[in-house]
């Protein structure tokens, strides 16, 4: 049986490292090379030492590159037209890479855990996920605008249902004509966009941190499951209602290149 | 008295077919005396002189490229594998092109290869001062060693260079890294260059007559987890099987770094829901899939049914996942195969690694034992997700742990081994009539396993020979009292002759025995649901089961284009119930249609490169198994008949480009019978009925128990029919992943017509992509589309579909490089999007799943 393969040998790196005399020197060189080195035992106890900085802190976050941003702060997200609105802990999620000196460009997910102080305030989880072009005016400061998807997902609420007997009578899905009755719970997505400023430290060539400050705008389709099915074609019963909501946040951020 | 007989016969055949093989079943390669492989031998020059007109730079430039050697030793193509230095590039490619090598050989032919090559241009110096003689005296040197920052391992084939005023004085490394360098004295500049490591810089005084000793720390460009140092030919000996491996088994969005969930984004395979990692493969009920480790059925392999898996990741090498076609080595399912190969340690492996995230913590330890021969695996988890979801409910409580020990002596095909693994999982809720607010909690479910596997090979010449026993208990406690335990013993063993590249025969006897105890009663009853105790009656009578197998077949190649393999298996089950017997034979065929630029002189092809239309039949039979796999509720009396499936599949292989393979496939399968279906939509449905009921599908309630049951043990009859598409990248470095589309019908006879099966889902559509960044960076994607599950209308039993639904996973990977150690950490977002999810309809889920985790090794 002939063979034919197709292999990746790093075996043979160390014999093609000792066929090609790696550096290529354009100036006298002395070349001693010694019988094996021989450890003493003082040897063993050396301290090690890492390499000298070769780059500029500064410097090495201007690079082209790979960077995650991780953070979280506090927010507001208020209702628009009757929708509910709420305080909220955002957490947030920056995937993105530096194109050059002056841009970058981030895909942000960002997760915010709403609480109520008062029954009908907005409750749950309200997330985003959107493109960020970002223009790095300074060293430190950046800002940059983002258009995606947002969402939210409601839990316990504690608002009522006014609406409690057609909830119970219906036998297709229905879309309520405005917000200014809210639904007990709202689960949708929509579209959302963000205006963002963030100021930045360099701690070291590998992490940063700083602040940035947010603003947020989400336009949600939410739906409601009453939780039976239209027997004649097993689709789910819902009610929808569309919800505008308009935010802010500041949040800290670690990043990392 | 049957396990007696089993026993006797085996250790009576044992000694006789004492010349075997390792590992034949399930791993048929890794016994395989494989041929040597001689790399290429440069026989010219192999410099790069520097380039005229190059830019300044002070920093030493690398340039990689991927040489292809062909069989006459001559370089048949250069690849750039480093980011673009136009210049310095086109120094290395030109030379490259004139390397003449002696060829490598494989097994004393000369073959084609691709290897690596670097090249590292310095900066060229200041002009030197004038000197009158040969430079200062060398009257100190400089000695030390180098070692890799991270993992303590000694840099190789480094070069030291120093630089002492305007002079250079250059050294290389050793393999322990070590090197000395006779200097003059003064202020010295040292530099380390060294293939794959980042440059490092130092600056040390050294005074007249000193020998200063220095040890420096070395940094990688990038620390690769999963490195493969050579990607050898894959023979291709099956018919439908895909092999999963490093990255693709540990870094997939979406699978918690879990290897067996990612077997739920390759073709043919559908979920119950998103959630649940329980396989539904080419339309067959998920307990008709064999999840198993090393070959050996694991009765739970998921913690809590939906959460990691039993096993520690790091004890997995690889998946293999068989949509079909398995061959007769896999018996006992009528659907596809999962199998989870483990490796062994080698001799000189040491490791701790210790893992941290939300839901749980475990460690492991890696350790060879020199004066007895082995090394040693020991890892253990604890997982706490009762602690998350204390945040939602105190109603509610979870927690699981898990531990392995593994010893491995000798070598892969002369070497035994001891693997001792197993878990428990728990799940508290409140007692009756306990305050809603500060609950008392009491176990509703217990789940426990432990096995005990050992395995010795032993090979010599063309025969190679495994030998396993397995032992085992598991146990499941409901919290209404019911106790289910199952004792576990299966002995087997393997033969295999080999004649090279002509024909390999094997042979295998197998046997399991079965004690159960079914309905035991335990004194902390607090609730719990009744369907345990249900399925219990039907398994009360149920003590012992016993099997015997005896299996073989043969993989012929009468030319290297030709592949065939048939096989035959009988399996003879028994318990108090009734004796089954089922007889499997199979058969598989391949045929390399072309070969593809296939260079000059090279007559052979490999198989990888090939163009390949394979097909098979095959006959499968499997035991009356309970539809989900639970500890101790397993194994159904025999009384129920044996499930069976006759498999076929025709199916072609392309290698479209480098590194990329694409395979088509078709399939159908009929199930005669299909009896323990997992079946759950309605039969009918009136509108009035739906109106006041809240779901058509619904979960078995206490009224339609017995309906449910009478539905598991009806015999039925069904069939899957549809094609599959795979394009896949395999590669050391850069993009890697797949695309996976199905498009398939499963159906079941309902009342003399074809319906679709309640789990079928037409379409199946999974991409899955992984990037390595420099940095140490990894980010990956998957993207999920599952079309929707039949529904039961007014106008009958599935006649209508609920929605799909799509998912995207997210997950980033960075590894942090400390001096002695490695810190892994990363973020996986499991549907990141929030998209909904039908459950059944009128049932619908929305979730985000946040994963941070943690990993150091030492």
């Amino acid at each position: 049986m002939k063979l034919r393969l197709l292999i990746l040998l790093t075996i043979a790196l160390p014999r093609l490292a000792l066929a090609a005399p790696l550096p290529t020197e354009v100036t006298p060189t002395d070349v001693v090379v010694d019988p094996p080195v021989t450890p003493t035992e003082t040897d063993e106890l050396l301290p090690f030492k890492l390499s000298l900085p070769t780059e500029e802190d500064a410097a090495a976050w201007q690079q082209p590159g790979f960077r995650l941003q991780m953070g979280t702060g506090f927010g507001i997200l208020s209702g628009i037209d009757g929708t509910p609105g709420s305080k909220n802990v955002p957490i947030l999620v920056r995937i993105g890479a530096r194109l050059d000196h002056d841009w970058s460009l981030f895909g942000s997910f960002q997760f915010a855990v709403a609480g109520w102080r008062k029954n009908g305030d907005l409750s749950g989880l309200r997330f985003a996920g959107t493109i960020d072009p970002t223009w790095h005016i300074t060293d430190h400061l950046d800002v940059a605008a983002g258009f995606g998807f947002g969402g939210l997902v409601e839990g316990a609420t504690g608002r009522s249902d006014p609406n409690a007997e057609q909830r119970a009578s219906l036998v297709a899905s229905y879309t309520f004509p405005s917000a200014r009755t809210p639904m007990v719970a709202c689960s949708g997505v929509g579209v959302a966009g963000l205006l963002r400023a963030t100021y930045m430290w360099v701690l070291g060539p590998l992490s940063a941190t700083g602040f940035a400050a947010q603003a947020d705008g989400q336009w949600t389709a939410c739906v409601e499951n009453v939780g039976r099915v239209e027997p004649d074609t097993a689709q789910s019963i819902v009610r929808r209602q569309w919800w505008s909501n308009a935010g802010g946040s500041l949040t800290w951020l670690i990043s990392w290149r | 008295m049957a396990l007696r007989l089993l026993l006797l016969l085996l250790v009576a055949l044992a000694p006789a077919l004492a010349h075997a093989q390792a590992q034949a079943q399930a791993h048929p390669q890794e016994g395989q005396a494989a041929p040597s492989l001689e790399p290429p031998k440069a026989v010219t020059e192999t410099t790069v002189a520097y380039p005229e007109h190059a830019p300044a730079h002070t920093q030493p430039i690398v340039v990689r490229v991927k040489l292809r050697v062909g069989a006459d030793g001559h370089v048949a193509k250069v690849d750039l594998l480093s980011p673009p230095q136009a210049v310095f590039d086109d120094a290395v490619l030109r030379a490259a092109e004139k390397f003449l090598f002696l060829p490598a050989r494989y097994g004393g032919k000369p073959v084609p290869v691709e290897i690596t090559f670097s090249h590292t241009f310095l900066p060229p110096p200041p002009p030197p001062a004038p000197t009158v003689d040969g430079g200062p005296p060398l009257v100190s040197t400089l000695r030390g060693k180098l070692v890799e920052k991270g993992t303590r391992v000694p840099v190789q084939g480094a070069t030291v260079s120093v630089q002492i005023g305007e002079r250079h004085y250059d050294a290389p490394a050793d393999t322990r890294g070590r090197f000395r360098v006779a200097i003059p004295s003064g202020q010295a500049r040292i530099t380390v260059h060294a293939v794959g490591y980042k440059a490092f810089l130092q600056v040390e005084k050294v005074d007249e007559k000193q020998e200063l000793a220095v040890a420096y720390y070395v940094e990688r460009e990038r620390y690769d987890p999963y490195e493969i140092v050579v990607f050898g030919e894959q023979r291709r000996e099956e018919l439908s099987r895909i092999t999963l491996r490093g990255a693709e088994i540990k870094q997939v969005p979406g699978t918690f770094g879990d290897p067996f969930r990612v077997v739920q984004t390759l073709p043919g395979v559908s979920s119950i829901m998103s959630l649940l990692p329980f396989p539904v493969v080419r339309g067959a009920s998920p307990g008709s899939t064999g999840i198993l480790i090393d070959g050996t059925r694991v009765p739970m392999l998921y913690h809590l049914l939906a959460g990691p898996s039993v096993i520690h990741p790091e004890f997995i090498d690889e998946v293999q996942f068989y949509p079909g076609g398995a061959p007769v080595l896999y018996g006992g399912y009528t659907a596809g195969i999962i199998d989870g190969r483990t490796r062994r340690s080698r001799p000189d492996e040491k490791l701790v690694d210790i893992d941290l995230n939300l839901l749980q913590s475990g460690a492991l330890v890696r350790y060879p034992i020199e004066a007895l021969g082995m090394t040693v695996t020991a890892a253990a988890r604890y997982g706490y997700p009762g602690g998350v979801i204390s945040l939602a409910t105190n109603a509610l409580s979870l927690a699981y742990w898990d531990y392995q020990l593994r010893l491995d002596g000798g070598n892969a095909r002369n070497g035994w081994t001891l693997f001792a693994f197993g878990a428990s999982d728990e799940l508290d809720t409140a007692t009756a009539g306990s305050d809603p607010a500060n609950p008392t909690l009491a176990p509703a479910l217990k789940m426990d396993f432990h096995r005990l596997d050992l395995r010795a090979q032993h090979g010599s010449g063309k025969f190679d020979a495994s030998y396993r026993l397995v032992g085992g208990v598991d146990q499941t406690q409901q919290g209404t009292g019911t106790n289910m335990s199952t004792l576990v013993l299966e002995p087997s063993t393997r033969f295999r002759w080999r004649w090279p590249n002509l024909l390999d025969i094997i042979a295998g006897l197998e046997g399991s025995v079965h004690g159960f105890n079914q309905g035991g009663t335990t004194t902390s009853g607090t609730g719990g649901t009744a369907s345990g105790a249900s399925l219990s009656t039907i398994t009360n009578d149920l003590t012992t089961q016993y099997m015997g197998a005896a299996l073989t077949e043969a993989l012929y190649r009468p030319t290297p284009d030709w592949l065939i393999r048939p096989g035959a298996r009988v399996d003879v089950r028994h318990d108090d119930s009734a004796t089954q017997t089922g007889f499997d034979p199979r058969l598989a065929v391949r045929y390399r249609l072309t070969s593809p630029d296939l260079p000059a002189g090279v007559t052979s092809a490999s198989d990888d490169k090939s163009v390949w239309i394979k097909a098979g039949v095959g006959v499968y039979h499997e035991p009356p198994r309970f539809a989900l796999p639970l500890p101790g509720l397993d194994s159904m009396p025999l009384k129920y008949g044996l499930l069976r499936s006759i498999q076929t599949s025709i199916g072609l292989e392309i290698p479209v480009a480098e590194g990329f393979t694409a395979t088509v496939e078709g399939f159908y399968n009929d199930m005669d019978p299909v009896v323990f279906d997992l079946s759950t939509n309605a039969q009918s449905v009136v509108k009035s009925a739906a109106l006041a009921s809240p779901a058509l599908s619904s979960t078995p309630q206490e009224s339609a128990q017995q309906q449910f049951l009478d539905r598991l043990t009806v015999p039925q009859v069904g069939r899957s029919f549809g094609v599959e598409a795979l394009i896949r990248r395999q590669v050391r470095n850069g993009l890697y992943g797949w695309l996976s589309y199905t498009l398939s019908l499963s159906e079941r006879k309902n009342n003399g017509l074809w319906v679709p099966y309640d789990y079928d889902r037409t379409h199946l559509l999974n991409l899955v992509a992984g990037l390595p960044l420099p940095r140490n960076w990894d980010v990956g994607l998957r993207l999920t589309y599952q079309s929707g599950l039949p529904a039961t209308t007014t106008y009958g039993y599935n006649t209508a579909r609920g929605d799909g639904y799509f998912r995207m996973d997210l997950r980033i990977d960075k590894r942090a490089v400390w001096n002695k150690w490695l810190l892994d950490f990363y973020v996986d977002l499991t549907n990141a999007t929030l998209y909904p999810e039908e459950v059944v309809p009128g049932s619908i889920i929305r979730y985000v799943l946040p994963t941070v985790g943690f990993r150091a090794r030492l």
